[in-house]
């Protein structure tokens, strides 16, 4: 019965995944892949002679296949589920077995890419026995991360915080195999020792808020990554009020005090206060800016910042959805043109800023042909202009 | 002349007899999709009056409302405020009304002093007016030291007091409060009594949804019965116990026999 409670879940889960894949994998996206992919081969092996014993490149390779550990658990369980399912939970062994097995699988893809990448890099400087012996490892922590993480949604531990030692952990251990074999036992002793802790802080019943919880964090989580692609509304968008940030938002100038900028106001909150988005723009930004000062190729630099402007954009538009399909525009009495207006005026401002920023990074690394970063914002405006295009229409046919 | 002078007297004193009519329903059916929740609904509410829509869980009555803030278009009849009918994109009928829903529905992002700019702004309030406004509302509902938090931790009661004092900030002609007591413990609930009697007292109108009839009959003008989508009855109390022979009843008594005691909600 429980099984067959799973399989629904399951079959529901890769419903919106598959809906969603289309929109990641359009055709401009995966053009953008190859080229890019293409283009970083082509310089690493280019560079491989160069490189040939520079320690730089192990610890590359090992932070890149250490931040890849990121596994996904999702127990698929809803809200309802802790009245309804909270009877018959020793019955649910099944489900939650399946559930493992299935969260597994989804954490698989990107570690498996990321192993290609270090393996290229591996051979730089190791051979290959001994690079196939740490992709090994590798897998062996992607198994580890995974399991510990299982175990500490059901404890006091949080599960973001194991995740996020073992990074560190795992880049160490990793580093240090690079350099002498042996060092892999280091890792078996730090797994050891969290299986132990995190073995004697699980509950032996399950903690249906918990997990809950973590489903609808997983599932966010999830929602965040889609959006970085496609314009997409979130299950339960969620905000956080940042201090530091508070001085952005000092108190609204008494002459823009009206109907026509009040949407300007509350933009700009609901940016500076959301939970993920001036994370993931900053975020963006430095490992852009990272990566193409690191490549120092011209071309590389261009198309970088092109497509990392282009998913900021794209990020950008929840701010429009999300209020668009509101109760609040709906009551007061205020034209709608006026949140468009809103939108534009602000996102405008947001993207010169941004792009600005990008000019400065590229002109640093490309002085002589600064001329050519003037690209970036007439790409930011117009980008802005045919997405929010889309999105108006939407907004309309829906209300229609 | 003498004639002349009769007649624009006589009309003035007719124009002092119409009451200015606030809120007007005539004929309205609607509802969610073809199939209509409402039918042929038919009242109004003048200057200065506090009308309790009352009804059972499922009647009708939030429907209603949302035909009169403009979120539901009628399929036959009309509605009209201070004149103006209501169609999905009419701001100005909107500028002369507040509406508090029966959950509060609040930004996560905004904190309270936020959400008090924000309804100033779209209602063309200047922020000096507003804080002022604001003080007086915060006090009442000891909200005061909370301005500069998020109402999205709050518990659901002090969520409710946000959304009352963003409502009675604006001090617009009509208030539409959809079950107003819901999630208030005592205090609160007596001081939103206080507060509509005060608006009233200053000539604003109130139309208020509630099935807690006991309340409802303290200090409603007027009651509008709503049972299955249909209006049973609208007026005084008094009225209401004439049509009914119940001559001491209380709302309770009049409401059960105008339905025939039928809890049953279509």
């Amino acid at each position: 019965m429980f099984r067959n409670l799973f399989k629904s879940r399951v079959e529901e889960d890769i419903k919106v995944r598959t809906y969603y894949s289309k929109y990641i994998f359009n055709s401009h996206f995966i053009l953008f892949l190859s080229i890019a992919a293409g283009v970083l081969l082509y310089t690493l092996l280019g560079l491989r002679d160069d490189l040939r014993g520079n320690i730089y490149v192990d610890l590359v390779a090992a932070i890149l296949m250490s931040v890849s550990i990121m596994p996904v658990y999702r127990s698929l369980l809803k809200e309802a589920d802790v009245i309804f399912l909270t009877p018959v939970e020793k019955d649910l062994g099944n489900y939650f077995k399946s559930s493992r097995v299935y969260s597994f699988i989804l954490g698989i893809p990107i570690p498996l890419v990321v192993s290609v990448i270090a393996f290229v890099l591996l051979i730089i400087n190791h051979n290959m026995m001994n690079s196939l012996l740490i992709i090994l490892t590798f897998y062996l922590m992607v198994i580890g991360v995974f399991a510990l993480k299982v175990l500490a949604v059901n404890s006091d531990v949080s599960p973001t915080i194991v995740v996020y030692v073992f990074i560190v952990l795992n880049t160490i251990t990793l580093f240090l195999q690079m350099q002498n074999m042996m060092f892999a036992l280091l890792g078996i002793v730090f797994y050891l020792v969290a299986y132990i802790i995190l073995k004697n802080k699980t509950r032996s019943t399950i903690d249906w808020l918990t997990q809950i919880e973590h489903e609808k964090q997983e599932q966010n989580r999830f929602d965040t990554i889609i959006s970085m692609f496609a314009n997409v509304p979130k299950r339960e968008k969620s905000f956080k009020r940042r201090n530091y940030f508070d001085v952005l938002m000092k108190k609204q100038n008494i002459k823009h005090y009206n109907q026509d900028h009040m949407y300007d106001y509350l933009f700009h909150r609901s940016f500076l206060r959301d939970f993920d988005l001036p994370m993931i723009m900053i975020r963006l930004f430095i490992l852009c800016s990272i990566f193409i000062i690191w490549m120092g190729n011209i071309y590389i630099s261009i198309i970088f910042i092109l497509f990392v402007l282009y998913i900021m954009i794209l990020q950008l538009q929840g701010l429009y959805t999300a209020q668009a399909y509101l109760l609040w525009p709906k009551i007061w009495p205020v034209s709608r043109d006026k949140i468009r207006n809103s939108y534009i005026r602000y996102s405008r401002k947001l993207i010169l800023v941004i792009s600005i920023l990008f000019m400065i990074v590229f002109i640093c690394i490309h002085p002589i042909e600064f001329y050519v970063s003037l690209i970036f914002p007439v790409w930011a405006l117009l980008i802005n202009k045919v997405f929010s295009k889309n999105v108006y229409k939407k907004e309309e046919a829906l209300s229609d | 002349m003498i004639y002349l002078n009769y007649i624009i007297h006589d009309y003035t004193i007719n124009l002092k007899d119409v009451e200015t009519m606030i809120l007007e329903l005539k004929n309205v059916t609607g509802g969610y999709s073809k199939t209509p929740v409402i039918h042929n609904i038919d009242f109004n509410i003048s200057e200065g009056e506090i009308v309790g829509l009352i009804g059972l869980n499922g009647a009708g009555k939030s429907t209603t409302i949302k035909h009169i803030l403009g979120l539901l278009s009628p399929q036959s009849g009309s509605i009209e405020v201070l004149g103006k009918k209501i169609t999905n994109i009419n701001e100005q009928a909107r500028a002369h009304m507040t509406y508090i829903p029966e959950s509060p529905i609040l930004y996560e992002e905004l904190t309270l002093r936020e959400h008090i700019h924000m309804t100033a702004m779209a209602y063309g309030l200047d922020e000096n007016t507003v804080m002022e406004r604001a003080d007086g509302l915060l006090k009442r509902f000891r909200l005061e030291k909370e301005l500069d938090k998020f109402p999205t931790h709050f518990s659901k009661g002090m969520k409710q007091k946000v959304m009352l004092i963003c409502a009675f900030v604006v001090q617009p002609e009509l208030y539409i409060i959809d079950e107003p007591f819901l999630g208030l413990d005592p205090i609160g609930i007596e001081s939103l009594i206080d507060l509509m009697v005060k608006e009233r007292n200053n000539n604003r109108s109130i139309l208020m949804s509630t099935h807690i009839l006991s309340t409802a009959e303290r200090y409603c003008d007027r009651y509008i019965i709503i049972h299955d989508g249909r209006k049973i009855a609208d007026g005084t109390i008094e009225d209401l116990r004439a049509q009914t022979g119940l001559e001491n009843g209380t709302l309770d008594d009049v409401y059960l026999k105008l339905t025939g005691g039928d809890t049953h909600v279509s």
